[in-house]
């Protein structure tokens, strides 16, 4: 009913991923520009020295990138080891997630698509990794989902946006449904709840569920 | 190699195993000591401890002759454990090495082998990551450590409850394993040791505290030894300073006081454990893979990597062996060295070029106590048994040509020196003698590292980097910061010179190859950008002179060579300078016309290297400055550079940065700690690799102690940490994120007598001054606020006193205004008006008013009594230092108009001028309260002859001591203005700017009609008016009032009386002359008399800072001229 309400694309979500911090190396000076410093509307970036890294926002690193102007720097969750660490933890602790940057997918598929560089060598492995870390989150999500069966408290901490927002149609659908079933246990009669489930939004007590 | 060196203990046989390491353990059999050794020829040995040169007692060539990785002896000493190439580990009985038991087998060569204190249990841990634990009763496995990388040795704690493994790429790993089935990784410490490739089979040794294992001591990454406490897994303890390389293996004695450490430098030390002090060190043939103490001994024994072994029979001195290692090595010493002083410098002379016959001792001299020698049993000594003396002798006959069995081959590839000379008794140790520093390029990283690829320099402009190409030649690569700098990229060149040095300057890359046997050393350099095709040059310096160091600025490219001299070029080639120096040159480095230096003034003395360091400027062929760069003791220099401005920097080895300043003709202050800054980032193997430093931070590369250097892929990412000179900590605030704002101010006072020793020299622009002078009274403001908030008085005005700006002293003023502390405000203000005179007699030029039309200082004087200031009452001071304040009233002069001229400001806006003429103007007398009821001074001015002044006045002048006077006026002052009776009062009295009320007599006109007079209109020309042209006409009303205003203008005498022009604005002064020009005209004739004051109308604040209650000392010879309108006033705008 609601599966697709509240549904964010890839791209949208990629768009919110580009106020995220990332530094750069610069190879320019602003010399305009008082502190070599860059006034935008969502504040100030900078100063900008040639080799002195800077923290700016990944469309500026981005832009940046594509006129030559920057080396991005690989963020500290993308180094090898840390990768390494992230994966097996993640198979390890089924329970669990380990905690990434909130939007590690579209962070990750943005470098991986336009600043290859940035990884040097290490690409391929870079990408290979965050790639299994990704199916591995992925595939404890859908064991979760098996698994998931009545009303209960689903507990999912450290949660990126991508895989949120895969989740999120499925979990609309199924607690609504959930919560229609309960209601059919409540009511027996199956009259009344043909009634119900057209009517929508339900007004009933939602009591059983926490989400 | 001959068949015949398989008799030695362990000679290596197969060439195809370069990096073969050998093993060896102690083993006691029936109360004597043997060693069991083995090594890369699959022969295990066992020799005599007593007798080490002596053929092998036992030799067994194993069954499968492959390679024997590594060894372990039984605790009890029954057993003998083995791993070789092939996999297998093999238990072979002792002494007679007959084959005992297969004990287990690995998929990968065991790389280290340990027993467990009980001898129960064996673990191996080789290639394959893993520790097997292998119970040795029934060749069962029981457990197994995963340790995920290479093992290169494993320790067992004698307690047997933890073991530590040692990895390959540097991670140390503790385990316990009280229990097989509990085993537990208790503590992972990366980069504890240095790492290295798994293909070597170099090692990452380990050893605990043989009593209670209270420690373990691995090789550290920094070429040290490190100990690590046992539980906390803290370091507790650094042995560093003999080793040049990373330790390659260690053993610890077992009483538990000596540590012996041999390194890949070829390096073997003992270490004081209770000091964690040096004790000896010696330097031996070959990289020593292994080292065994034999137990309840002084004697050291070590295994060469090619298979030689090594005697250290006294490694411990016997004295501190008997009395429990507790005796003082001088101590001990004391009583011994009576003899033989003069023949400690020959002891520790190791150097490579002894000659075994400078061994030799006079014969005159009997050996005595001559048992500690580092002797060398090397191959096949079998032929040589008989003479081989018993272990008291000197082995010297062993290099005697001829004596021994070897061939000429051999003893060539053994390399051309006895390891020690002899020694007769222990001396104290003493350091070997420092040698000169190598000269050094700042920036570059060494060759031969893992990758093949260098900074050959590395600044805050660029970095040039090369890579060793197969073709021989190297791939030299320019990168650019800024790439916006040149306009191409600089392209890649293949480098048949295979330069190894280069400096980047502002022009292009400066190389510099060394010189070998075929060519010379040559020099190139590139231009970034040139109008013309061949602008680039090389040069071949002349033979047998060699490049050392290069720099290379904005105008000129520098070379030193190895005989000491230093040639100059210019970027397009032209030879500039050849130049002998003092010693050899360290290091260089340029920054736009300057060239930096440090060179050897002389050898080093008591650890110190002896540097000395000048700036030239090349451009002009002139010293800027020079003089001593003083290192720490044991420090050498690593980096030279500039800082932003323009001083020199050195960082030396001790991790400490010091900034030539200007300051007390020129010194070194300490401007960053390595060890700090580690603890302010809390990370403690951080190394920083300097780069370039501006006023506030150093730019480091920031390395690990693993590796030091930056590499050139990825590429080096610039950090910043803030420079901090020492400064005892007084604030109380230990928040070490927060900048002391006293160091700051001395780190900023430095960088300002640096730019102001360079703005003599005209090289600096003043803004960067005042940028800088704003800082430190920035810094000064904040600490003057801290002190007002914690009642510290005295200090606060002791820092606003050196406050050099007055928009600080404004602000210090309202500091102690806001926290009520008037005392304080009043004197600050004081401050403030003496600071802006000062400014005007710095800089021979009026104060200008500030933005808001106030003189700046001039405005907060809001107290009026001198007695407010809390200085007392100003009468009191010294006149030098008393304030003017806001109702003091100055003297005025007594000046002669001299006539009227006129003059052109610089937007030629005529300015009509009066010429006032100050006449030897003096004080004759003061009038006072109590005499007079009133203050004031008469002044007298110009000259009388005597007989042409009358006896009273005679008089008059003789008691006040002041020549005879022309004219005398009396001026009304305010107390604190009283001048002393014979004071000079000139035309520095008045400020250029001011403005000034000047009283005279008007010219007389005589009897003038009210149109002349009072500028009445008079009345018509016709109309029929007759004889009334000029006349004033009605002069009053009717019959009321009946009378004629008393005020009424008419005419009558004009001129020719007392006048005054108030508000006469001053636009000259000649102090030489006494003469003032003011604008316009005022009263009198010329040669008149005139007063001249202080303008009473003028507000206080639209007045300039006076020196007040005069001008006191030598005016000068400058006339000084009022600032004009600072915009053209005839612009339309």
């Amino acid at each position: 009913m609601a599966a697709t309400q509240a549904l964010f694309s890839s791209y949208e979500l990629e768009f919110f991923a580009e106020d995220e911090t990332i530094s750069i190396v610069p190879n320019f000076t602003l010399p305009g520009c008082s502190d070599n410093t860059l006034e935008c509307i969502g504040g100030a970036y900078g100063p900008f020295l040639p080799n002195r890294p800077v923290d700016v926002p990944l469309w500026m690193a981005m832009a940046l990138h594509q006129r030559k102007k920057c080396r991005i720097l690989p963020p500290a969750w993308m180094d090898i080891e840390s990768l390494k660490m992230v994966e097996e933890l993640e198979r390890d602790r089924s329970d669990a997630f380990q905690p990434l940057p909130f939007h590690y997918l579209e962070i990750a598929h943005m470098l991986f698509t336009h600043a290859k560089d940035t990884f040097g060598g290490n690409f391929y492995k870079v990408h290979d990794l965050v790639e299994s870390v990704r199916k591995v989150r992925m595939t404890k999500i859908h064991s979760g989902l098996k698994s998931l069966a009545g009303p209960m408290t689903v507990k999912l901490n450290n949660l990126s946006a991508m895989e949120c927002n895969l989740m999120r149609g499925l979990f609309q659908g199924a607690l609504d449904r959930f919560w229609k079933l309960a209601q059919l246990q409540a009511a027996p009669d199956a009259g009344e709840f043909e009634t119900q489930a057209t009517s929508s939004p339900p007004s009933g007590p939602r009591r059983q569920f926490r989400t | 190699m001959s068949i015949e060196s398989l008799d030695g203990l362990a000679g290596r046989v197969c060439d195809s195993q370069p990096d073969g390491s050998c093993n060896l353990g102690f083993f006691r059999k029936a109360g004597e000591s043997h060693v069991v050794s083995c090594g890369t020829d699959a022969c295990l040995s066992i020799r005599s401890a007593a007798a080490l040169d002596q053929k092998p007692v036992t030799h067994f060539f194993t069954k499968e002759a492959v390679h024997l990785t590594c060894l372990a002896v039984s605790p009890t000493g029954e057993y003998l454990a083995t791993g070789d190439i092939s996999c297998w580990i093999k238990a072979y009985k002792l002494p007679g090495l007959e084959f005992d038991r297969i004990l287990t087998r690995t998929s990968l060569p065991m790389r280290a082998l340990a027993f467990s204190p009980s001898g129960a249990m064996l673990a191996c841990g080789g290639d394959d990551g893993n520790v097997k634990m292998v119970r040795f009763q029934d060749t069962k496995v029981c457990t197994t450590l995963v340790s995920g990388s290479y093992i290169r040795f494993m320790a067992y704690d004698p307690k047997h409850e933890l073991m530590a493994t040692c990895s390959a790429d540097g991670s140390l790993r503790v385990w316990e394993i009280a229990a097989p089935e509990k085993k537990k990784m208790i503590t992972l410490i990366r980069g504890a040791m240095p790492r290295m490739s798994g293909e070597t089979s170099g090692r990452n040794p380990a050893a605990w505290e043989p009593h209670r294992g209270s420690f373990l001591a691995v090789a550290g990454p920094n070429n040290d030894v490190t100990l690590y406490e046992r539980d906390t897994w803290k370091p507790c303890g650094v042995l560093k300073g003999a080793h040049k390389e990373r330790v390659n293996a260690i053993a610890i004695s077992s009483d538990g006081t000596h540590l012996a450490s041999a390194s890949c430098d070829r390096t073997l030390a003992v270490w004081n454990l209770k000091r964690h002090e040096l004790m000896d060190s010696r330097r031996t043939n070959a990289i020593l893979s292994d080292l065994a103490w034999e137990p309840d001994s002084p004697k050291l024994v070590g295994i060469g990597e090619e298979g030689t072994l090594y005697e250290w029979s006294e490694a411990i001195p016997r004295g501190l062996v008997e009395r429990g290692g507790m005796i003082d090595d001088l101590a001990a010493a004391a009583g011994l060295s009576d003899d033989d002083g003069d023949r400690h410098q020959d002891t520790y002379n190791f150097d490579a070029g002894a000659s075994p016959s400078n061994d030799k001792r006079p014969s005159t001299s009997p050996p005595r106590g001559s048992r500690d020698v580092l002797r060398e049993c090397g191959l096949g000594d079998d032929s040589g048994g008989e003479d081989a003396g018993s272990l008291g002798d000197f082995i010297d006959n062993d290099m005697e040509p001829g004596n021994s069995g070897r061939g000429d081959a051999e003893r060539a590839a053994r390399g051309p020196t006895m390891v020690s000379p002899p020694r007769h008794r222990r001396a104290p140790y003493v350091p070997p003698a420092m040698q000169p520093q190598e000269a050094i390029q700042p920036g570059a990283t060494p060759a031969g590292q893992e990758s093949k690829r260098r900074w050959l320099a590395y600044h805050d402009r660029g970095g040039i980097n090369s890579r060793v190409d197969d073709g021989g030649f190297n791939a030299v690569e320019v990168v650019l910061h800024d790439t916006s700098l040149s306009r191409r990229r600089p392209p890649l060149f293949n480098d048949f010179h295979r330069f190894e040095m280069a400096a980047l300057g502002d022009k292009g890359p400066f190389y510099a190859s060394r010189a070998n046997s075929d060519t010379p050393s040559m020099l190139n350099f590139r231009h970034l950008e040139s109008w013309a095709a061949n602008a680039d040059w090389t040069l071949a310096l002349p033979d047998g002179e060699d490049a050392v160091a290069v720099a290379a600025g904005r105008s000129f490219c520098a070379v030193a060579t190895s005989r000491d001299l230093l040639r100059l070029f210019s970027p397009a080639g032209l030879q500039m300078g050849v130049l002998t120096m003092e010693g050899g040159i360290v290091a260089m480095t340029a920054r736009g016309h300057m060239l930096g230096l440090v060179w050897h003034s002389a050898p080093p003395q008591q650890q110190r290297q002896m540097l000395s360091a000048a700036i030239w400027d090349v451009t002009e062929q002139t010293q800027v400055s020079s003089g001593r760069l003083p290192l720490a003791p044991n420090a050498t220099l690593t980096w030279l550079g500039f800082t932003d401005a323009g001083a020199l920097a050195a960082y030396d080895s001790e991790g400490t940065m010091l900034v030539r300043t200007p300051d007390f003709g020129g010194m070194w202050v300490p401007v960053f700690a390595t060890a700090q800054a580690r603890a302010e980032r809390e990370s403690e193997n951080e190394v920083y690799w300097p780069v370039s430093l501006t006023g506030e931070d150093l730019v480091v590369v920031v390395c690990s102690e693993a590796a030091p250097y930056p590499r050139v892929q990825p590429p080096p990412v610039l950090s910043t940490l803030p420079l901090r000179v020492p400064t005892v900590g007084t604030s109380g605030e230990s928040n070490s994120n927060v900048r002391d704002p006293e160091e700051e101010l001395i780190r900023v006072g430095m960088r300002l007598a640096c730019l102001r020793s360079r703005q003599q020299q005209g090289e600096e622009d003043e803004a960067d001054i005042e940028t800088t002078e704003k800082l430190a009274d920035a810094a000064r403001v904040k600490l003057f606020s801290e002190a007002v908030r914690n009642n510290r008085l005295p200090r606060a005005l002791d820092l606003a006193s050196r406050m050099h700006t007055a928009w600080a002293l404004e602000g210090a003023l309202k500091l102690a205004n806001h926290h009520k502390v008037p005392a304080l405000a009043d004197r600050v203000s004081a401050l403030l008006q003496r600071l802006a005179y000062q400014l005007f007699r710095a800089f021979a030029q009026p104060a200008t008013f500030d933005d808001s039309g106030r003189f700046p200082g001039a405005g907060d004087l809001s107290f009026t009594t001198a007695e407010s200031l809390g200085f007392g009452a100003s009468q009191d001071l010294p006149l030098e230092s008393r304030p003017l304040l806001q109702n003091s009233r100055r003297t005025g002069v007594i000046a002669v108009k001299v006539g009227m001229t006129q003059e052109w400001d610089q937007w030629k806006v005529r300015i009509p001028l009066t010429i006032l003429w100050i006449d030897d103007c003096q004080v004759v007398q003061q009038k006072t309260q109590q005499r007079e009821g009133y203050t004031a001074l008469q002044l007298g001015c110009g000259a009388k002859r005597e007989k042409n002044v009358n006896i009273a006045q005679t008089g008059h002048c003789r008691a006040a001591g002041v020549p005879l006077k022309r004219k005398y006026a009396e001026f009304r002052v305010t107390e604190d203005a009283l001048l002393p009776v014979g004071t000079h009062v000139g035309a520095a009295h008045f400020v250029p700017g001011q403005y000034l009320d000047i009283t005279g007599t008007t010219i007389g006109k005589g009897f003038q009609g009210v149109m002349k007079r009072w500028g009445f209109s008079g009345q018509p020309a016709s109309h029929g008016n007759s004889l009334a042209h000029r006349a004033a006409g009605s002069i009053g009303g009717g019959q009321d009032p009946g009378r004629v205003w008393k005020v009424h203008p008419m005419p009558g005498r004009m001129g020719n009386r007392r006048r005054t022009a108030s508000c006469v604005w001053l636009y000259k002064v000649d102090p030489a002359r006494n003469l003032l020009y003011v604008k316009g005209q005022v009263p009198g004739h010329k040669g008149n008399f005139l007063l001249v004051k202080d303008a009473i109308l003028k507000k206080f604040e639209k007045q300039p800072p006076r020196p007040f209650p005069t001008f006191i000392g030598e005016a000068g010879d400058d006339i000084i001229t009022a600032p004009t309108a600072a915009q053209d006033p005839y612009l339309q705008t």
